[in-house]
């Protein structure tokens, strides 16, 4: 062989490492991680739970600190805190989340070879384990590596690359110590601290109970529009199909000038008339009487019509052409549970729980999740989420590091390379 | 649509803008006749300010739920870059494509009237909402132009001499893209927390926004350690764009997005 060519084009696996033996450690990574996977049976990766997990992030943090301490100086250690094998680990993860991003999960995927891979319930597959720990093996040694010793010039590098670390090891880890407990409360009903894990299906109980004292629901107006009768679904052409109605709203929909002469959002339908009544009690829907001109004939129709509900029948004005002029189901604006907390140690506590606004108690925190969609306005039943994430901490560590790190990059811009 | 008349102000920010890119176009003919353009392109910009402004008190509610209405952030976001880069790089070209896309969605919008709807579901209502989309709304615009760089540099590449330019301010688009993607992904996942208990559960959105993230993590990494290669990256970029373009708005349309918060009429 021609000594000036060996060392111009270097041998394949011949120090140092660069993008082509980075992939290829990528793709028998991948092998590895397919074939766990079927050994396995497809049940994918164990979730480890608490100590395990808090001892294999501390074995992975002490050993890359060990191994860089002591042998820093080794190809192979040097090509792990390089960029070609960031690099390939950016891409073996973004090869991951992309199946993961394309195959429905946790369905049925119906094909046993996807099933087998793990393809279908990615999150916990060996691939995904195999390429997290590859990340992390990777993201920590170039961490050490440009970070020490810490200055004022690395301090935006090591604010992105730990803080990424950190969010993506105990997002990983602490997977397993995740707790989803779902609480179906009824009004009326005495306290309860029996939940339902949605991991294992099993009934919990929780460290405190919950009553549920009043379930709120306000309602945005129903919207009025022009429906296709046979198929039920919006007739959509050029121009305005659906309009929120309001008392004394005209408005204009696809050829009709459409007037809202009365409008209730609570009442009854009186037996065999066309005509309602307001009344805010159980099982009541809103109703409204319409009046519908065609812009061009002139014809009117005129009527009630209401959405209905599980005490109001559904009625709707016939506007001919196989089109109908109907009341949508009103949406939710906000909805939410007055609950009372109820705590041997700590005693009752009175709160209200509302989608976004959850309420905090001893690392558990209650979400308003839903409520019986049938019933609507009325429903009773208010099904309430506890979740318990011990190391949510130790992620927002992370992200605020992150969040940091980004705005470091926001001022300084990729003039400094340090 | 008789409260808020959207063609109107459209059009006379479709005409400012089309005044003050021509004039700009003059721009070598006296300062004023450049300070009169960029004028004019900042006062369309104002007007479409206005009418966002006006429809969110009309709705009361951020007019950032739909695909329309984020389209009108676009055609304020894209002419802002647009000024900005003007600004520091007098990059005629930039804003002419920044005004040029502004205009079609504008259009698209002119042309898509939609049925401006008050209602925002409860998990939309929270504090979170504005500056996780406004933030993502500039990267993408951001990240946009960096693409529409990579495409100029790539022309010039194959058909001319690189202007060494060009890299540096797709380059400094990024990272400033970047830095944005990772407030909006970050803002996302502690909204989630407060919303869903979870901050990360890989709805289909989720996952999209995070490989677009890792694209361009990939790009920047790539060219910090090759400053010299070029052709890889101007490619890597206008493909990265690909996915960004996925993520916003092709999500509606993959099977295993049926049952995501993200999926927007």
């Amino acid at each position: 062989m021609n000594k000036n060519k060996t060392i111009q084009k270097k041998k394949l696996w011949q120090h140092p490492w660069r993008y082509k033996e980075s992939f290829l450690v990528v793709m028998e990574l991948a092998l590895l991680g397919l074939i766990f996977e079927v050994l396995t049976g497809g049940k994918g990766a164990p979730q480890l739970q608490w100590p395990v997990n808090a001892i294999v992030g501390v074995l992975i943090i002490s050993s890359v600190g060990i191994i860089y301490y002591k042998y820093r100086k080794n190809p192979v250690i040097k090509w792990l805190a390089s960029v070609p094998a960031a690099i390939s680990a950016i891409s073996f993860f973004a090869i991951v989340s992309l199946l993961l991003g394309f195959i429905p999960q946790d369905v049925d995927s119906g094909s046993r070879f996807v099933n087998m891979l793990g393809l279908s319930h990615m999150k916990n597959s060996w691939l995904m384990m195999v390429s997290g720990l590859y990340f992390l093996i990777a993201l920590g040694f170039v961490t050490m590596r440009r970070s020490l010793p810490l200055n004022r010039k690395n301090i935006g590098f090591l604010l992105n690359h730990a803080g990424l670390w950190i969010t993506i090891a105990a997002g990983y880890l602490g997977a397993g110590d995740l707790e989803k407990k779902n609480l179906r409360l009824v009004e009326g009903n005495e306290a309860t601290n029996i939940a339902m894990n949605m991991r294992t299906g099993t009934m919990d109980e929780l460290p405190f109970s919950v009553q549920l004292l009043d379930f709120n629901i306000e309602d945005y107006n129903p919207k009025i529009a022009i429906v296709n009768a046979s198929s039920g679904t919006l007739v959509e052409e050029e121009g305005n199909t659906i309009q929120i109605i309001e008392e004394g709203l005209k408005t204009n929909l696809l050829d009709w000038e459409v007037e809202i002469l009365e409008f209730m959002p609570d009442a009854f339908a009186l037996i065999g008339k066309d005509e309602y009544v307001a009344k805010d009690s159980m099982g009541s829907a809103p109703a409204a009487l319409v009046r519908a001109t065609h812009s061009g004939s002139g014809t009117v129709h005129e009527g009630w019509i209401s959405c209905g509900s599980f005490g109001v029948m559904f009625a709707s004005l016939e506007l001919g052409n196989n089109t109908i002029l109907a009341m949508t189901t009103p949406e939710p604006q906000k909805y939410s549970s007055d609950l009372v907390i109820k705590d041997n140690e700590l005693g009752d506590t009175e709160v209200r729980v509302e989608v976004n606004k959850p309420y905090k108690h001893k690392g558990w925190k209650l979400y308003q999740l839903s409520y019986d969609e049938r019933m609507g306005k009325w429903s009773q039943l208010s099904v309430m989420e506890a979740v318990r994430d011990p190391w949510l901490p130790l992620v927002y560590t992370g992200i605020f590091m992150l969040l940091a790190g980004a705005a470091y990059i926001f001022w300084t811009g990729n003039k400094t390379k340090g | 649509m008789d409260w808020i008349n959207f063609p109107a102000y459209a059009g006379i920010t479709f005409l400012s803008w089309f005044l003050g890119a021509s004039l700009i176009g003059f721009s070598s003919k006296g300062k004023w006749i450049e300070n009169t353009g960029l004028g004019l392109i900042i006062l369309g910009n104002l007007v479409m300010i206005l009418f966002a402004v006006l429809l969110w008190i009309h709705l009361e509610r951020p007019p950032l739920r739909t695909l329309g209405e984020t389209r009108l952030w676009y055609s304020i976001f894209l002419p802002f870059v647009g000024i900005i880069t003007y600004f520091r790089w007098r990059y005629k070209i930039f804003m002419y494509y920044a005004l040029a896309m502004a205009s079609l969605f504008l259009m698209i919008n002119y042309t898509n009237p939609e049925t401006y709807s008050k209602t925002l579901m409860p998990a939309l209502q929270s504090p979170w909402f504005v500056p996780h989309v406004i933030v993502y709304i500039f990267a993408y615009a951001v990240l946009a132009f960096s693409s529409v760089i990579a495409l100029a540099g790539l022309y010039q590449v194959y058909y001319k001499q690189l202007n060494a330019i060009v890299l540096k301010l797709a380059d400094n688009l990024v990272y400033v893209g970047f830095a944005f993607l990772t407030l909006g992904l970050l803002f996302g996942a502690l909204w989630a927390k407060e919303a869903w208990g979870h901050y990360w559960t890989w709805d289909p959105k989720e996952t999209w926004a995070f490989l677009t993230w890792l694209a361009y993590l990939g790009y920047m990494h790539f060219r910090h350690f090759q400053p010299k290669k070029v052709k890889a990256p101007l490619w890597a970029l206008s493909v990265a764009f690909i996915v960004l373009l996925i993520c916003w708005f092709g999500i509606n349309y993959l099977p295993s997005a049926q049952n995501s918060v993200h999926v927007y009429s």
